[in-house]
């Protein structure tokens, strides 16, 4: 996601503006409330530090660039954003970590992004995104899938140690309790084994439910990029169609280079 | 010989301005396949403006219907489906950006495309109420504050493009800055301003349609060039100069059929060009070379500015039909203009047919 608050709104308009206008309307602009202190310092910005104040800002960016998008003047000045992108305005996702942003989210009738490490389980995120959405805006809604393919769930928990025990510990003031490195893993949404088990293993994710799109993330427990290769193509051809996806032109086996 | 000053080779870029009105998708991919084929024509580089907003509205030369806000954006699609070409901003107006999140777009298009980046700023963006809606308010608003301003600006970007540190937990620009600092060149309007750029080490983007001509700019920028070689190392001159052109089968047919967009681009800036009354004045007053290739050739030469370009910025733009006009003019130039110009090609070539 683009942090709003590190970007000039506008700015963020036009450019995903160019982008979709050269991808031939290909973008999906995610937007969130980020955005560390220390880097505010250095790009100039002040960020307020108190939370409510920060997130009125955010809110008035993110209407700002939802206007901005629609093509109403900009600002109250007698300028339009150029190339005019008003399909844009409905393809903008936030990044929810909470109940409250899956709710305002809805409400304002973006798509959400529900990550792994959130402070609140991502399906109460989704529950609250759902039960605010208007009755006529079809439900968006992101899920990031960690997932590692391997011979077996123990040959995959263990490639995966290193990189589940570094993200467990930057969160485990508010991840969900977890001992074991099996906990752990599941407490920030990694999946892995046989494509069965890792499709059987999301199916069981409570959020999954709640899912229009899974975000599949193969960096976890992978060194190489022929790996991720690899992990990609097994999700494409065997993990994504056991969750019911179908894709939407079949491509031959060993066309990724 | 073409008695040029510098000892620099002579290289070739295409320039848009990018900024009429219409379908905007269709204007990039069309200037996406110019740029392209300029590749394979041998073509050293290419230079996009940039362009926030518009009115609503048809659009005119002095309120164009379109332009390009974001050239990183489209630059990146050429760094994907280019090799060789250099990918220029001219320029970024720098008062109207956060000079870090230039260096990070910079530095990241600079990693996607092999180092071919060349960063052109700009000191502009003064339309009323623009600033204000790009950056923070409060800023000053006279000529001596912007200045001052915008050499704040480019001493951030430059100390971030350099890897300084830029907050007290030593954060320092990521991807690394590699090599661009050398790559910054500045847009000027005036001799004051060619100067400091030369004093700085910069490289100068001069348009032919300036308040002062070009010449007088090259030169202030270097005296400018000779101060920062006094001061630190001797950097070699880059001067890349805008060049108009329009070819047909002589000067008269050129005239008739770039009719509209020479009185056009005449009006527009008649307050600041040399005044003249006839078409074929309009057309040197606006810095059109047109014509036979041989017209071109003798019209650039003839320019006081030409023994201090180190590149030419051929812009084929303003009264062209389409872009395979567009095309054939740019295979033109590059075919039959540049060699006498004294341009060599260093590409490797693909047929063209």
């Amino acid at each position: 996601v683009v942090p709003l608050p590190l970007e000039n709104v506008i700015r963020v308009a036009e450019n995903a503006a160019v982008l979709d206008a050269i991808s031939g309307g290909r973008l999906e602009l995610g937007v969130s409330n980020g955005g560390q202190p220390q880097i505010a310092t250095a790009l100039g910005i002040s960020l307020d530090p108190a939370p409510n104040q920060k997130k009125a800002a955010y809110l008035r960016s993110l209407g700002t660039l939802t206007s901005t998008l629609r093509g109403d003047p900009v600002n109250g000045t007698d300028q339009e954003l150029n190339p005019p992108a008003p399909g844009l305005a409905i393809r903008i996702w936030e990044s929810a970590l909470t109940k409250q942003t899956g709710h305002d989210s809805a409400t304002r009738s973006n798509g959400v992004l529900i990550g792994t490490t959130q402070t609140v389980p991502a399906e109460v995120t989704a529950a609250a995104y759902y039960s605010s959405l208007p009755e006529d805006v079809p439900p968006r809604v992101g899920l990031v899938v960690h997932v590692h393919p391997s011979a077996s769930r123990r040959d995959g928990l263990a490639a995966l140690e290193a990189d589940v025990q570094t993200v467990y510990g930057w969160g485990k003031d508010w991840l969900p309790q977890a001992r074991t490195l099996e906990e752990k893993a599941a407490a920030i949404n990694v999946h892995y084994g046989t494509p069965e088990q890792i499709a059987e293993s999301i199916r069981a994710f409570p959020a999954f439910r709640y899912t229009t799109e899974i975000q599949f993330s193969v960096g976890y427990g992978t060194t190489s990029r022929k790996q991720r290769l690899a992990a990609a193509e097994a999700i494409a051809q065997d993990i994504a169609p056991r969750l019911g996806w179908k894709p939407e032109r079949n491509t031959e086996p060993g066309e990724i280079s | 010989m073409t008695g040029r000053e510098n000892d620099e080779p002579l290289t070739l870029a295409a320039y848009a301005i990018l900024n009429e009105a219409g379908d905007q998708a269709g204007n990039y991919h069309d200037a996406l396949g110019l740029f392209t084929h300029a590749e394979r024509l041998g073509v050293d580089g290419l230079w996009v403006r940039q362009f926030h907003l518009r009115r609503p509205g048809p659009g005119s030369h002095a309120a164009p219907g379109g332009g390009l806000p974001s050239p990183m954006v489209f630059l990146a699609w050429l760094a994907a489906r280019t090799t060789r070409l250099r990918l220029g901003t001219a320029a970024v107006t720098l008062p109207l950006e956060s000079p870090l999140r230039v260096a990070e777009d910079a530095a990241v298009l600079d990693a996607l495309s092999g180092g071919r980046v060349e960063l052109g700023v700009a000191n502009g963006g003064w339309a009323p109420g623009l600033a204000e809606l790009f950056r923070d308010a409060g800023r000053g608003t006279d000529p001596s504050s912007r200045r001052t301003d915008y050499h704040a600006d480019l001493a951030l970007l430059a100390n971030a493009l350099n890897g300084a540190a830029l907050n007290e937990s030593g954060a320092r620009l990521n991807p690394p800055g590699q090599g661009l600092a050398d790559r910054v060149w500045e847009a000027t309007l005036t001799e004051h301003s060619a100067y400091d750029t030369g004093a700085c080490g910069h490289g100068v983007l001069i348009g032919t349609t300036q308040t002062v001509p070009a010449d007088v700019t090259a030169r202030a920028y270097y005296r400018g060039l000779e101060r920062y070689a006094a001061q630190t190392v001797p950097r070699p001159p880059r001067v890349a100069i805008a060049t108009l052109i329009y070819p047909a089968k002589d000067k008269e047919t050129a005239l008739r059929e770039a009719r509209a967009g020479i009185e056009e681009k005449y009006e527009w800036g008649r307050e600041f060009l040399p005044p003249a009354t006839t078409l074929a004045g309009k057309a040197a007053s606006i810095g059109l070379h047109y014509g036979t290739a041989e017209q071109i050739t003798e019209s650039v030469l003839a320019q006081p500015w030409f023994r201090y370009a180190t590149q030419l910025m051929v812009q084929t733009e303003l009264f062209y039909a389409s872009y395979t006009h567009r095309a054939d003019a740019l295979e033109l130039f590059v075919r039959d203009v540049a060699p006498a110009l004294g341009w060599a090609q260093t590409a490797q070539t693909v047929s063209v047919g």
